[in-house]
């Protein structure tokens, strides 16, 4: 865990160092606030797996809702398992 | 910015990369699990509705030109066109992350298999970074390049495998009427033919001219030809039985044909190539659609944060190959359809309605 966790803040870490300073010197504030808003996400959810955490997963919430409407397709078709 | 050309004629190789894509491997064994031995029906009839898509698509490329569709959805529909930006963001993400978990798994599955998930999915999106980064005018001219050979592999193959097809295979047709046929028709549908409303990102790069209608749509049918070859090659070689019950049915037929084992490179070179275009296009248009949407004007600075999005969400987007086989089965053809079809079909609408009702309006505005 203690690898994972090092290597991940390493590759954010490059990223952030790539983009951000340049950002910042030229002003581009909105620039950086999509930046950020692109990268928390990830960060997130990087961190999250690497400590195991449960998080909301985008899967789940589609196929609770579209559930119904697959299972009424299948049947219409008859390929149902 | 500086605006980035293609010209048509690019655009073609990037359509026919993108239709092909993925569904190289993964359509053959889908539709022939479901309509056996009738499963080559099924991208005919499934041009259909591409055609459609694409049609309308360039209708709008049209009557909004230099507007990429998160642009022009939030001209037509004003501030409800800013949440329709979003969902076409969505799914150029989402799709974007399928397409780069599928990519990873066959390399994982098949070639490397001792290497950790996590290094291919990071070289991947690092080497479509650099790609994404460098722009849509140098990505069309390298698959420009790269598909001529690609499509020398690919007839190769075909033409080997097809020396050992059984055309017995074929038979009966229609043997359990038309309901498997037109359900593996709404797969097809589904992936790869709308996932083409990806282009709404892309294909305002296009430079006018007169063909700008026929590039596009002949790379469509071009691209669900070749995917017709590959489940006909599937079907031929192996019984549509055996072709069902495979996970990579291509590769399996190249194997099963004696010799085949060489010719296993050039199909894994083949994968990788249309299914790397189709990840940088979605890539792209994720990019490219944030961009628009948050009003930025360079989009290079968010292809990394992008990248690093998508690559952590498809690790964390199924638990397990069942879910993925049941998602990308039952589930992904209801969610996908009415984002692929519905958005430029309602754009499309509200676009003439606002012409017909204000004809002034629109001119003034651009």
């Amino acid at each position: 865990m203690v690898t994972k966790f090092l290597l991940i803040t390493l590759a954010y870490a490059i990223i952030i160092i790539l983009e951000v300073p340049r950002l910042v010197a030229q002003k581009r504030w909105k620039d950086l606030g999509a930046f950020w808003l692109l990268l928390a996400p990830a960060m997130i959810y990087g961190y999250g797996m690497v400590f195991d955490l449960k998080l909301p997963n985008p899967t789940d919430f589609l196929e609770a809702v579209f559930k119904p409407a697959a299972m009424k397709m299948e049947s219409f078709f008859g390929t149902a398992k | 910015m500086g605006k980035a050309y293609i010209s048509d004629r690019q655009f073609f190789f990037l359509m026919l990369g993108f239709v092909v894509g993925t569904a190289l491997f993964l359509v053959p064994s889908a539709v022939i699990e479901m309509a056996g031995q009738d499963a080559w029906l099924a991208p005919f009839i499934a041009m259909l509705p591409g055609i459609i898509l694409l049609s309308l698509l360039l209708s709008l490329h049209k009557m909004y030109p230099g507007n990429s569709i998160v642009q022009y959805s939030e001209r037509i529909l004003g501030l409800p066109g800013k949440a329709v930006g979003l969902l076409i963001i969505w799914f150029a993400f989402h799709l974007g992350a399928l397409v780069l978990r599928n990519i990873v798994n066959f390399i994982d599955v098949i070639f490397l298999v001792d290497t950790p998930a996590a290094v291919l999915y990071v070289t991947i999106t690092a080497l479509s970074a650099f790609a994404v980064r460098l722009g849509i005018e140098v990505m069309a001219r390298a698959l420009g390049i790269a598909l001529i050979f690609i499509l020398v592999f690919f007839t190769i193959i075909q033409a080997t495998a097809m020396l050992f097809a059984q055309y017995d295979n074929l038979t009966p047709v229609l043997e359990h009427g038309i309901m498997p046929v037109a359900r593996s028709v709404i797969g097809i549908t589904s992936f790869p033919a709308g996932e083409i409303v990806v282009f709404g990102m892309v294909l305002y790069h296009v430079k006018e001219s007169r063909g700008v209608a026929w590039y596009p749509l002949a790379g469509l049918v071009a691209g669900l030809f070749m995917l017709f070859l590959s489940i006909e090659r599937s079907i031929t070689v192996l019984s549509p039985a055996v072709a069902a019950r495979a996970v990579y049915t291509p590769l399996v037929t190249i194997n099963s044909i004696p010799g085949g084992q060489i010719l296993v490179t050039l199909m894994a070179i083949i994968w990788y190539f249309f299914s790397i275009i189709k990840f940088m296009i979605c890539y792209y248009a994720f990019v490219q659609g944030a961009s628009h949407w948050a009003g930025v004007s360079d989009f290079r600075p968010l292809v990394l944060p992008a990248g690093a999005l998508m690559a952590v969400f498809s690790i964390y987007v199924y638990e397990s190959a069942i879910d993925e086989l049941f998602f990308a089965k039952s589930i992904w053809p209801v969610y996908a359809i009415p984002l692929e079809y519905g958005i430029p079909l309602l754009l499309w609408i509200g676009a003439l309605l606002r012409k017909t009702l204000a004809p002034g309006k629109n001119k003034t505005k651009s």
